[in-house]
């Protein structure tokens, strides 16, 4: 592979995907150097923008390399960051009425009404993914972070629930370590009555209550219950380094 | 079919269809320059390329002679990389070091198809990988200092910090 010349080592990232290229460019000296001249700010610009419909800078940014990479190193699973961006493969689902009306006026009010604290926006035309940040409630040790998420809303929705996961790591005893989300209202008891909107909601309320009788990281769960200051200073520790995307303005 | 003879870096001469041959453009330009005729009982020495390699190197090329030839660049090149035909697939099923060589010598002779083909393959090799698993395929030496290396070691650290 050294024996490659940049020329040629070009081709073969040029092929890439955004984080297959994040990836790329964390594996050595040489192949960082190579794909920090040869991918411009733009570039990471339009990939950001692509992940993460949702990010907004404060400032001016000047490398929007180190934006993305903040963004993808905080994501729990790589994998899942890489599923998030489907827009450009469109499923041909057979939409039912009811989906559709549901979600176009979950949409409005979503867009004319948002809750607070909340965003949501569809990435694909059938609004099969969905990317959403929550801003860590006051009080809590999440304080101070905007959290993403990625939902997913199967083609049964309403009937069925969405998928929720976090795309930012946050030390939840109801969040696995995998991002995903142990909520009773989505899992068990689903209603009609309930919206993207109102799970969000209730995401956030987990977030200043977390549910310890059923816990996706149990021991996180005992460590909330018996030693809550240490529980909060790691998971404000957390929060600093992968939730203030904004408050660690990036250079 | 007028053929034109090349040698590889090791000694052995290759009689190839000069239209075959051409699909290389340093081959091309070579020939141009020179003006070589093409009844003329010249070889063409390529210093660069060894007897193995140039052998595939022309089974490529005879397959692919027929082939319209690559699209000019463009901005929005796609990355797709699941379009490899299955017979460059079957192909290019060889050990890294010869892939590597392969590169090396699609890029010396200036074959674009081949090159794009082969380094599409190391692509897949790269991708929906960590930074370790590439490093680990490719038997990469991670030469980041420590602190660049924080990175990583956040990765792991939940278990760490509990």
């Amino acid at each position: 592979m050294e024996s490659l010349p940049p020329e040629v080592l070009l081709v073969v990232f040029s092929h890439l995907d955004d984080v297959s290229l994040w990836s790329a460019a964390n594996v050595c000296r040489r192949w960082c150097g190579l794909l920090s001249t040869h991918v411009t700010s733009q570039q990471w610009q339009q990939n950001v923008k692509l992940r993460w419909p949702l990010y907004k800078p404060i400032g001016n940014v000047k490398n929007w390399y180190k934006v993305y990479d903040f963004l993808a190193s905080s994501a729990p699973c790589r994998t899942c960051l890489a599923q998030t961006c489907l827009r450009s493969r469109s499923p041909r689902i057979q939409e039912n009425s009811w989906r559709k009306n549901r979600l176009h006026s979950e949409l409005k009010s979503l867009r004319i009404d948002p809750p607070e604290g909340i965003e949501a926006t569809p990435l694909d035309q059938m609004c099969c993914h969905w990317q959403a940040t929550i801003t860590g409630p006051v009080g809590s040790p999440y304080e101070g972070g905007l959290f993403y998420l990625y939902l997913q809303v199967p083609c049964s929705y309403p009937l069925y629930p969405p998928v929720v996961r976090f795309l930012t790591k946050i030390l939840h005893p109801n969040v696995s370590r995998h991002g995903d989300v142990g909520i009773d209202s989505i899992h068990h008891n689903w209603s009609l009555a309930l919206t993207i909107s109102k799970v969000l909601i209730s995401v956030q309320s987990l977030l200043t209550d977390p549910y310890c009788q059923v816990c996706m990281e149990p021991e996180l769960g005992e460590m909330y219950m018996n030693d809550r200051e240490k529980f909060d200073e790691i998971a404000r520790a957390w929060t600093w380094r992968y939730a203030m995307h904004d408050v660690v303005t990036p250079l | 079919m007028p053929n034109i003879k090349l040698q590889s870096s090791d000694g052995e001469v290759f009689e190839v269809d000069v239209d075959i041959a051409k699909c290389s453009v340093t081959i091309k330009t070579m020939l141009e320059d020179l003006g070589m005729d093409e009844d003329e009982e010249e070889v063409v020495p390529l210093p660069n390329v060894n007897s193995a390699i140039l052998r595939k190197v022309i089974q490529w090329a005879t397959y692919h002679k027929d082939d319209p030839p690559p699209p000019e660049d463009d901005e929005n090149k796609d990355k797709r990389t699941d379009d490899i035909s299955s017979w460059d697939a079957d192909f290019l099923k060889v050990d890294q070091g010869t892939l590597y060589e392969l590169i090396l010598a699609a890029n010396y002779l200036d074959i674009k198809g081949l090159l794009e083909v082969t380094c599409k393959t190391v692509a897949n090799m790269i991708k929906g990988k960590t930074p370790e698993e590439v490093r680990k395929t490719f038997n990469i030496k991670n030469d980041f200092s420590p602190s660049e290396e924080e990175q990583v070691r956040k990765e792991n650290e939940w278990c760490e910090e509990k």
